[in-house]
């Protein structure tokens, strides 16, 4: 006895049973084809499909997928006219021309630089699946305060074009014990946690959760706050390879946010924000 | 130490700053799944970026589960990401929401891979006589066991028969004949219990405030 004999919605019947094991991909191709064209007239159906592939959903638990499966992906589908990858210091990885100062380097500063402006962001251990070459790139991203950089400005020779701070604030992170620095979670749109801002006797530092995605490496994280009326940049956490990042909060810092932006970072978000929380310090 | 950089905020665009912090705050909590679908199909490889953020981790788990091998799911979750670009007018939103759909697109993806993998094992296994399959028990219960604590709770409250049915064919990406044959019971009987199993599961979980 077939089992689809009642799939014709003619007949007002729902083959409830085989939509479930459709929904299970547990069916042969010939029960698909007929569920499918069932399903392409029948709206109730359609909808008890939609409810149990809602309940299987809740079975996964979200994992985060390898560094290189975004690479993979990007690398098919990133559209024609737009560089896939960052190599030659003479392309630029800007989605809007306007976007991107980090190109244009040395011009006549659009305003003076501030001091919340300086940070030094520092990784606390050598990410593990960063390739040499890679790394020894991260290691020339040594950039920063903006004093210097308005004084002189290097693109380094290989990777994207970064900005370097040749006085660089190079002192290692503050010993002081226990400062009162504010720790919070960074959440994404959907309420995962992509990140947290934590602290201990050396200062601030960046954790990445789980969650947060691998960037290709011509793209980069950066961290702001959103405590002025405009985003002000607490620096570049990378592509989220490395697990933690150390960074320098001013005083007072509340609401941070991190986004997706051109390797080499941006003067305002221009990219997605990946996500963003409020801080305290703990009692 | 590696010392990396607060880039300079200098040569600012001529774009207006309150603009920016609108951006800002819509991106924060107001860009919704189907508005970065839509804005994916006009060409926006930031909203698929986006979209990977979001849901890269449910696809690869799923994926991973399914496969039990991580070349098989990298290729999987690869091929569903990549598919959403170039078909994004598959996902139609007034049938639910992209986390189910994408888990339901890996699903069927992982389900062809382990089964064309699965056939051209065991015509290698026929070759070399290897050790025979767990039994349908002890498959049923690992399944379990890789789920949630709030999950295995769950479906933990289900009839074992229609649990193993479904943890069978979804998890071992099993056919319902198969999963019947597993089980030593009839496939229509089978198809019942997947379909009992997954009500009752949505019943549970609502009852659990598990379900949006």
């Amino acid at each position: 006895v077939s089992p689809l004999n009642h799939v014709n919605p003619t007949a007002g019947n729902h083959p409830h049973d085989e939509l479930a094991a459709y929904t299970l991909d547990a069916v042969d191709g010939d029960e698909r084809r007929m569920i499918e064209s069932h399903l392409a007239v029948c709206p109730l159906c359609r909808r008890e499909v939609a409810a149990h592939q809602e309940v299987l959903s809740q079975m996964i638990a979200d994992e985060s997928p390898p560094a290189g499966v975004w690479d993979k992906i990007a690398q098919e589908t990133q559209p024609r006219g737009r560089p896939q990858q960052i190599q030659a210091e003479t392309q630029t990885p800007a989605e809007t021309p306007a976007d991107t100062p980090a190109e244009t380097p040395a011009e006549t500063p659009a305003r003076q630089p501030r001091a919340d402006d300086l940070v030094q962001l520092t990784t606390r251990r050598p990410p593990r699946h960063l390739r040499t070459a890679e790394r020894a790139r991260s290691r020339r991203l040594v950039v920063g305060a903006l004093a210097a950089a308005a004084a002189v400005v290097v693109a380094v020779g290989v990777g994207p074009r970064v900005w370097d701070n040749l006085t660089g604030d190079e002192s290692p992170p503050t010993t002081l014990a226990a400062p009162d620095l504010p720790v919070g979670d960074i959440t994404a749109a959907n309420g995962t946690t992509v990140a947290y801002v934590r602290a201990d006797d050396r200062g601030s530092y960046i954790e990445m959760a789980d969650q947060m995605a691998t960037l290709p490496s011509d793209r980069t994280y950066q961290l702001w706050s959103l405590d002025a009326p405009d985003p002000v940049s607490l620096g570049l956490l990378g592509t989220g390879t490395d697990p933690t990042v150390r960074v320098s909060l001013p005083e007072g810092t509340t609401r941070v946010a991190i986004s997706d932006e051109p390797a080499g970072g941006s003067p305002a978000p221009t990219g997605l924000i990946a996500g963003s929380g409020d801080l305290a310090v703990p009692a | 130490m590696l010392v990396t950089s607060a880039h300079s905020p200098d040569g600012a665009p001529a774009r207006p700053r309150p603009t920016v912090v609108a951006r800002i705050v819509a991106d924060r909590g107001e860009r919704s799944d189907g508005d970065l679908v839509a804005a994916m199909a006009d060409g926006d490889h930031d909203a698929l970026a986006e979209l990977y953020r979001r849901y890269g981790g449910a696809v690869w788990g799923v994926a991973r589960r399914v496969c039990n091998d991580r070349t098989l799911a990298e290729d999987v979750t690869q091929i569903v990401f990549v598919d959403l670009w170039r078909r994004p007018q598959r996902f139609d939103p007034s049938r639910g929401g992209l986390r189910p759909w994408l888990v339901a697109q890996a699903h069927a993806r992982a389900v062809d891979a382990v089964r064309s993998e699965s056939a051209r094992q065991r015509r290698h296994e026929r070759e070399s006589q290897y050790a025979p399959p767990p039994s349908p028990d002890v498959e049923a219960t690992a399944h379990v066991a890789a789920l949630s604590q709030d999950m295995r709770r769950a479906v933990n409250q289900l009839a074992a028969e229609e649990r193993d049915a479904i943890v069978l064919a979804y998890f071992g990406g099993h056919s319902y004949r198969e999963t019947a044959a597993l089980l030593g019971a009839p496939e229509g009987t089978v198809k019942s219990r997947i379909r009992r199993g997954l009500t009752g599961l949505r019943r549970v979980l609502e009852a659990q405030g598990m379900t949006p």
